[in-house]
């Protein structure tokens, strides 16, 4: 094969087909590669149990509620900073309704793996919330390599043909919790899946990326139906008064008000006394 | 043809209570450093700070909240104050502080209050009484028909509120206040038994009527 070739020359060219096998496997060819991170309200709650007892006290819901809302803690876990944006995105949603007093964002260092109940009962001890909101997640992610991949081979290739196949897939979870009670008020999920191509050197760049555009779009689906999960239970607990009890907390503050609507409605009956009034 | 209300044989008087009170809230509103002595406050009407009971209807909790509360209040005082002098302005003094009274008493649970509302509905209701007692029965339909609208559009308000427990046509800018209806309610309930029982109630500071 090299007959032509000098004896030197046969070596640059073996050294630099070696090069270009190592580096190229360092693009990886291998097949599909999956990376998960997730986190449990029921591994957080029920540590180590495998049939918790069902709660035996009707809840007791003192409006305005003061609500807090966390991330249970999980393996592979996402930032903090990310979680603290995630949970603000989420309590801005829900902040100004009459019935809210508060929406305390809990870091997760207040939260440990497998606290339970003892553990929320520190933090309504701590922070003062009487309600929470445990948000729970589950991320996967895989790679897996298309005919584009072929060009790694040339190295050159590697940087830029998207020879990476990636997708991501999240689903978020959000169970709303009377601490004092241990009832599961209501919960409700958000699901996204992100589909991206990259090259191979910048792969877990664009892993990065499709993973918090994976949060972030879970979250807008997660914030939607909580939106339509709190109404439906609003109207629960109209209709079953005996499923939760409300009660108002001692010491709120009130005011009288009219409103636009009352206005409104009053100058209608204005406007229809005067055309009804006999003309002179 | 003329309105067949009889309008009142003297000059209608300048409404200066009703003027005052408005001013008032405008300047509370307008200097958010008096609210905190003025508010309606349980903890402090328990230390003994009792002008809390008047004075808390004055203060308000946002914008909103201010002028929709002060429109109706106008125009149902100042006109009112040009009907019936005397009542009006007694009214004007005495509705504060039944209302305050009535909510220390039977809610509490309030800690804080605010807001002329209640006021309002004392005012609104008492116009629409006194204007329906004064129609003659060569009135205009179309005339009694709107000041009972005006007392049954009070009444289902009052009512939908202590059902629903929020406010029915208002919203607070400032998360967790509730609506308040047995402020409207003791309002309007003082108004009705100031047109039952003072109907000849006439001060004596108070020029005669003519005619």
């Amino acid at each position: 094969m090299f007959n032509g070739f000098s004896f030197r020359a046969r070596g640059g060219l073996l050294i630099l087909l070696g090069s270009a096998l190592l580096l190229s496997g360092c693009f990886s060819t291998r097949g599909p590669r999956k990376t998960e991170r997730s986190s449990s309200v029921v591994n957080y709650l029920y540590p180590d149990q495998a049939n918790p007892l069902p709660p035996t006290s009707i809840p007791v819901l003192r409006l305005p509620l003061r609500v807090g809302i966390a991330f249970v803690p999980g393996k592979s876990d996402i930032s903090e900073q990310q979680k603290t944006e995630l949970l603000e995105r989420v309590a801005a949603e829900f902040k100004g309704r009459d019935y809210i007093q508060s929406i305390e964002l809990v870091p997760s260092t207040y939260l440990r793996a497998g606290g339970g109940f003892a553990n929320l009962s520190q933090i309504r001890g701590l922070l003062g919330v009487d309600v929470i909101a445990l948000v729970a997640y589950d991320q996967v992610q895989f790679t897996s390599n298309n005919l584009l991949s072929l060009s790694y081979w040339t190295i050159v290739g590697a940087y830029i043909f998207s020879g990476n196949k990636n997708d991501t897939q999240t689903l978020m979870e959000a169970a709303v919790y009377d601490i004092p009670s241990r009832h599961l008020l209501f919960r409700a999920p958000g699901a996204s899946r992100v589909e991206a191509g990259s090259a191979a050197a910048y792969v877990q760049q664009r892993l990065r990326a499709d993973s918090t555009a994976g949060f972030a779009a879970a979250t807008t689906e997660l914030i939607a139906n909580l939106k339509l999960q709190l109404e439906s239970f609003r109207e629960r607990v109209k209709n079953a008064p005996g499923e939760v009890r409300i009660e108002h907390r001692p010491g709120y503050t009130g005011g009288g008000s009219f409103g636009a609507g009352f206005g409104l409605i009053l100058g209608l009956l204005w406007l229809a006394r005067a055309c009804a009034r006999p003309r002179a | 043809m003329k309105s067949p209300t009889h309008p009142p044989t003297h000059a209608q008087p300048f409404p200066w209570v009703s003027v005052c009170v408005i001013a008032f809230t405008l300047g509370v509103a307008f200097q958010p450093a008096l609210a905190p002595t003025l508010l309606y406050e349980r903890l402090a009407l328990l230390r003994g700070e009792y002008w809390r009971l008047w004075t808390g209807h004055f203060v308000h909790f946002g914008s909103s909240h201010l002028y929709w509360n002060l429109a109706v209040f106008a125009v149902a005082s100042i006109w009112s104050e040009r009907l019936t002098p005397g009542r009006t302005r007694l009214l004007l003094v005495v509705a504060p502080g039944v209302i305050g009274l009535a909510l220390f008493g039977l809610e509490p649970a309030l800690a804080t209050y605010g807001g002329l509302s209640g006021v309002a509905t004392a005012m609104l209701v008492f116009l629409a009484t006194t204007q329906l007692a004064r129609l003659g029965p060569a009135a205009a339909t179309s005339d009694r028909w709107f000041w009972r609208a005006v007392l049954t559009l009070v009444v289902l308000k009052i009512g939908a509120e202590f059902a629903l427990q929020q406010p029915l046509f208002a919203r607070f800018a400032p998360a967790g206040i509730r609506a308040v209806p047995l402020a409207h309610l003791s309002g309007a309930l003082v108004a009705t038994v100031m047109h039952r029982n003072l109907r000849g109630f006439r001060p004596r500071l108070l020029p005669r009527r003519r005619g």
